[in-house]
């Protein structure tokens, strides 16, 4: 089985990929540029879009960046999968391990990748649409909670921060846009561009509405972060219960755009079978997720990933003739 | 059997023709086969018939009788053709000399008359057999509009489908499908809206079947839907002949079969199964609103059970404190489980539904009151089942009920299980993984090569007459999937 995907499904799953790792990024897992973060979004959103489009430049050859952009890919799936397993220990299931808990969603990913890429993209499409829905119906209800002072000052920590936070942000889109780099009709840079705006815009758009929310607290853990996010302390708790589904599909949908992607260059760069590339690669993922080391790693990735990966591709694209093209 | 004589052709002997067809039939032992001999023009015939499949006035009257009283024989040995010119009543005729495309005909109603001295056969068109007339439909049922369903002749079908949709560029084509008892199959389309393509593939796909025999419709769908290990059925079975005209005329095809009540529409998409048949005879609010409803019905229907476990088991935090005070309360008592209360209640629902389903109609009824009145009560006072749970599992059982499509509402049921099974793993997360499953499950089908969730996913121009309908002069769009030159036509 060829693993293939069309350029519209790909789009439509990139664009919630981005959007969805750019929003956790920002919220969750780097809170430092508090107020700022929807500004850190917008930063990384420029520094990644001209890697983007010179990106199809690249798609032909460039073991080194199909290499680069897997090993970014895996890894960063391995840490969505372990905030995904926490989340889900976190709201209920707080005495079976993670690892157990990281094993059903394997499946499901697994399930995902062996369906082909156009059906992770096609439910991308689907997914997109019941989002709308449930963040209309989380607007609804909390609509008396929102507090617009909360968003200032604009800045948040500082200038600093706010590019330290772009260029993280950059990083979680590499990892995020693995998909597009798999599409074997070249629509132009359009799609590409057009995802990333987009993923970015969702993404800002959110953090600007839980920011209203919850005032960012920086300085406390991974769960209260996550914690803050799903239920802001003034609103019922059962109000939670849409953004509960929110948080879980999101992350779900990231994964498959992930795994897929990765799974899809795995065989592009061995020539093996589709369905053998899934499982491994969802494998890697579930043993990823569980080294210690992974968090730190991710963090890693993220601030150097997209530098790393943009070098990568200008030297793919040069090489191929592609930038004098 | 004698596979030489099978594939052999007939010969100038009547005799020999004649001993031939009796070998083949078995008529030793098969007492309805039947061989009429009678000497007419000077030459000696058999008229081959099955008694019950042929009909005998037709016979009698337009073959037998006309051949005694025609007296002028021409000088020469008469061959078939002059029988067809000049003799025989019958509107459709036809020449035949391979025995086993005789028999196959014979065996459908068909007669054959063998000539002597002629090595070809006349097939008459006496198909008489007994069949149940055109009625109401059983489960397709409407408020308003028409109310003829299919039968089980194949004919009758074709003829109400050009009832209803008399177009000359309606095309039925005719397939046997199958080795040893080949089921009849028609396709059906209208030329120039259905895309070539889609046809093609249909057809390709009824001419591979490579199976002794195929019984009815269902085993074709079985045979030709492009995901036979899906759970959600890829076409679409009405009993309506108004239906699957509206259906031709969107660029569908639709398949008909002898002994199939009901006709099967494909390429379908997940929203076809949400449509009922007096949509469009309903004004486009209250068909709209309707839809809605059955939308509300699917998701319930897979979604409720599980939710409720999962909330109940793992997230009572997020029940208001009242509702999670009532259902405490209820379920003080009950000393199972909660997936144990669901699972009972969920089995002893499906069973007195199948059991109303194959009981007469006359017992059904009394089931469904001892079903839902004696064993609900009974199953509350003796505390086996809290009456909150009675609620969720009349309400997913409604919810299934609004779904039009028999095997959807099937599909449902187990997807719902699934559910259930997720919810009360994981909670909320095993709902969403489910979810998350299904969307993806949904998201690779397909119906003959058309995506199962277009034209949402992939987005594809279409009518406002997928979920919302809005009113029928804003359709001027044919479905995504009719031919480009239709579309291009409409702009």
């Amino acid at each position: 089985m060829r693993l293939r995907i069309g350029a519209r499904p790909a789009r439509a799953a990139a664009l919630c990929a981005i959007a969805a790792r750019v929003f956790m990024g920002l919220t969750v897992d780097m809170p430092t540029t508090r107020n700022g973060a929807w500004l850190s979004a917008l930063f990384g959103a420029l520094l990644a879009g001209p890697w983007l489009a010179f990106l199809r430049y690249a798609r032909a050859r460039g073991m080194l960046l199909r290499s680069a952009l897997l090993a970014v890919t895996v890894i960063d799936a391995a840490a969505v999968l372990a905030a995904l397993a926490r989340s889900a220990g976190y709201l209920a299931l707080d005495r079976t391990s993670p690892a157990l808990l990281a094993i059903p969603a394997g499946i499901a990913l697994l399930w995902g990748v062996w369906r082909n890429g156009d059906a992770v993209g096609y439910a991308a499409m689907i997914w997109a649409r019941i989002a709308l829905a449930l963040l209309l119906i989380v607007g609804f209800l909390q609509a008396r909670s929102f507090k617009p002072a909360w968003l200032t000052p604009v800045l948040g920590s500082g200038w600093p921060d706010v590019l330290d936070g772009g260029v993280h942000a950059a990083g979680w889109i590499v990892s995020a846009s693995g998909i597009l780099f798999v599409v074997e009709e070249d629509g132009g840079a359009g799609p590409a561009l057009g995802a990333l705006a987009g993923g970015v815009g969702v993404a800002a758009l959110l953090i600007v509405l839980a920011g209203m929310l919850t005032p960012t607290r920086a300085l406390s853990g991974w769960i209260i972060r996550l914690d803050d996010l799903l239920c802001n302390g003034r609103a019922p708790l059962y109000l939670q219960l849409p953004l509960i589904a929110l948080w879980f599909a999101a992350l779900l949908h990231l994964l498959a755009c992930q795994c897929f992607a990765a799974a899809a260059l795995v065989q592009r760069l061995t020539g093996a079978g589709g369905r053998l590339c899934g499982t491994l690669i969802v494998l890697a993922a579930l043993l990823l997720s569980r080294v210690g080391v992974l968090e730190m790693a991710s963090a890693m990735l993220a601030r150097y990933g997209f530098a790393a990966t943009a070098a990568l591709t200008a030297l793919s694209a040069r090489r191929k003739g592609g930038l004098s093209a | 059997m004698d596979e030489a004589s099978l594939r052999s052709e007939l010969t100038e002997s009547l005799d020999q023709n004649v001993e031939r067809l009796k070998s083949l039939l078995r008529s030793d032992v098969n007492s309805d086969a039947q061989f009429r001999r009678l000497r007419a023009l000077d030459t000696d015939l058999c008229a081959v018939y099955i008694e019950g499949m042929a009909d005998d006035r037709k016979l009698s009257d337009f073959v037998l009788r006309a051949c005694e009283e025609r007296q002028d024989a021409p000088g020469g040995p008469i061959d078939a053709e002059y029988l067809i010119r000049n003799v025989l009543e019958i509107a459709q005729c036809e020449t035949e000399r391979r025995v086993e495309a005789i028999l196959d005909k014979v065996v459908t109603g068909m007669s054959a008359l063998l000539i002597d001295g002629c090595d070809e056969a006349v097939l008459l068109e006496t198909r008489g057999y007994p069949a149940r007339p055109v009625n109401r439909t059983t489960n397709e049922s409407v408020v308003i509009g028409a109310q003829e369903g299919f039968v089980e002749s194949l004919r009758t079908n074709m003829t109400l489908l050009r009832r209803y949709l008399p177009s000359y560029r309606l095309i039925t084509e005719c397939l046997a499908v199958g080795r040893e008892a080949p089921c009849h199959v028609a396709l059906a389309y209208v030329d120039g809206v259905a895309d070539a393509s889609i046809v093609d593939v249909a057809r390709q796909r009824l001419l591979g079947i490579d199976a002794r025999s195929v019984q009815g419709l269902g085993a074709v769908q079985q045979f030709i839907e492009d995901s036979p290990f899906a759970l959600l059925p890829q076409m679409l079975q009405t009993e309506r002949p108004d239906r699957a005209a509206a259906c031709l005329m969107e660029g569908q095809v639709v398949l008909l079969a002898d002994n199939s009540p009901f006709a099967l529409v494909a390429p379908v998409t997940l929203f076809h199964q949400l449509h009922a048949s007096d949509d469009s005879f309903a004004r486009w609010q209250y068909g709209s609103f309707l839809r809605l409803i059955r939308v509300m019905g699917m998701l319930v229907s897979v979604f409720l059970p599980g939710l409720y476990i999962a909330l109940t088991d793992y997230h009572m935090h997020l029940l208001p404190l009242s509702l999670l005070g009532s259902i405490a309360e209820a379920r003080a008592n009950v000393p199972f489980p909660i997936l144990a209360e669901i699972l009972i209640m969920e089995f002893s629902f499906y069973m007195i539904n199948e059991a109303g389903t194959r009981m007469p109609q006359q017992i059904g009824s009394a089931l469904g009151i001892v079903g839902a009145l004696i064993l609900g009560q009974a199953a509350v006072s003796a505390s086996i089942i809290s009456p909150i749970l009675i609620i969720i599992v009349a309400i997913t059982g409604l919810g299934n009920y609004a779904i039009p499509d028999y095997g959807f509402g099937i599909a449902l049921v187990i997807c719902r299980l699934f559910v259930i099974a997720c919810g009360a793993a994981l909670g909320l997360y095993g709902v969403c993984l489910s979810a998350f499953a299904l969307l993806l499950g949904l998201a690779g089908m397909r119906s003959l090569g058309i995506p199962y969730l277009a034209p949402v996913a992939p987005k594809q121009p279409h009518n406002p007459d997928l979920l919302l309908r809005l009113p029928v002069w804003l359709q001027r769009r044919p479905m995504f999937f009719a031919s480009k030159r239709e579309r291009r036509a409409a702009g």
